[in-house]
């Protein structure tokens, strides 16, 4: 159940970017398969993490990306649920490459409502400073 | 509604902390590991043998990681080792932070090498970071020659696996071939230590230890360069 301990530090990287007052309306993360992410165990742990703070509703959206495979003897690279895939050349000699991906990729605000934070909540960002990367949607 | 790109790992927080880690143990010559296994395929026993064996020689210091009881704890102990529990309640692993504490209450000055004992699971610890120089992977042939390829995430992290039991190879269903084909398809760098802790034939570990510890001092100009091997031909 490493997956709590993912979501909270989740949980602490929005709360850096998100400035003061946004509401937050979704969170997507990309997973690549060396995480070993169940994506329900995942979705309830962001939803024990988010419990009673300003993301308590926000929504997490999972991106699991596949194995990327390379074939010792062809070259041929390819994706692949499967690491053991042998490849269309007929060789099972193929190395899985990288896979290791968990990187919290953007979130998705509504600038329209706004939340009142509780004057003691942490804040490790001023108010404004996430602005410069936001991008209409 | 607006989109805020961010594109940063996870578990950045846990990293930075993890990479003071690696400095404070670096600056201070402490070689360190990870020892990850599921519960029962003998770490503890390892650290045993490793501390009765190696005693006089290396200065170690352990961390053990476990959800409740200080048995581990108290068994290392009383090899005459330094040793520091960390109970992690329901928590399935260790981070860099826990082991940051941890680090606090252990005098570096004079040891050699410190190992971590992680919580027995062969599936959380592994993405934690928690600054050490190697992951060391341990199975044991109990557990089926299948466990490699069913847990791919440790085989392609760790420095150095280990297969211990392997006195009971002849009792249990376990295929040294299929284990091996496995781990050479996801990590084909990565060398496999077939120990039995209970016979004491550790000898390429102990070797290994020897090795890289002198190898950390060496960097920070202190101890012995050469160390004197306990088999020849040690990984």
């Amino acid at each position: 159940m490493h997956e709590l301990s993912i979501a909270r530090s989740l949980v602490g990287l929005v709360r850096d970017h998100a400035a003061e007052g946004m509401v937050v309306k979704s969170v997507h993360v990309r997973v690549g398969p060396l995480q070993a992410i169940d994506p329900g165990s995942m979705q309830l742990a962001w939803r024990a993490a988010t419990d009673d703070t300003v993301f308590e509703g926000t929504q997490l959206s999972l991106v699991r990306v596949p194995w990327e495979l390379r074939c010792r003897e062809c070259g041929r690279g390819w994706s692949s649920e499967n690491w053991s895939d042998p490849c269309t050349c007929g060789s099972c000699r193929v190395d899985p490459v990288g896979g290791d991906e968990l990187t919290l990729v953007s979130i998705e605000v509504d600038e329209t409502s706004t939340y009142s934070a509780p004057a003691d909540a942490p804040r490790s960002v001023k108010p404004g400073q996430a602005s410069k990367e936001i991008h209409r949607v | 509604m607006s989109e805020i790109r961010i594109v940063q790992n996870v578990l950045k927080h846990n990293d930075e902390i993890a990479a003071m880690n690696r400095q404070r143990l670096r600056d201070a010559g402490v070689f360190w590991i990870d020892l990850i296994g599921s519960p029962g395929c003998g770490k503890t026993s390892l650290l045993e043998t490793t501390l009765r064996r190696l005693h006089g020689r290396i200065q170690i210091g352990i961390i053990a990681g476990d959800l409740a009881t200080d048995r581990d704890a108290k068994r290392i102990q009383a090899c005459g080792a330094k040793v520091v529990q960390i109970n992690t309640g329901k928590g399935c692993h260790l981070d860099a932070n826990q082991v940051r504490h941890a680090l606090d209450e252990i005098d570096l000055t004079g040891l050699d090498l410190l190992i971590i004992e992680n919580v027995g699971n062969l599936i959380c610890p592994v993405g934690f970071d928690l600054g050490q120089d190697a992951k060391v992977g341990m199975f044991s042939v109990c557990q089926g020659d299948d466990k490699a390829a069913k847990h791919p995430h440790l085989v392609r992290a760790a420095d150095l696996l280990i297969l211990n039991k392997t006195d009971l190879l002849q009792h249990v269903r376990f295929h040294p071939v299929t284990f091996r084909d496995d781990v050479e398809k996801l990590n084909p760098d990565v060398a496999i230590m077939e120990l039995s802790v209970t016979e004491s034939r550790v000898d390429p570990w102990l070797d290994w230890l020897i090795s890289k510890t002198a190898k950390a001092q060496a960097q920070t100009g202190n101890g012995s360069p050469e160390p004197t091997p306990l088999i020849q031909g040690g990984i």
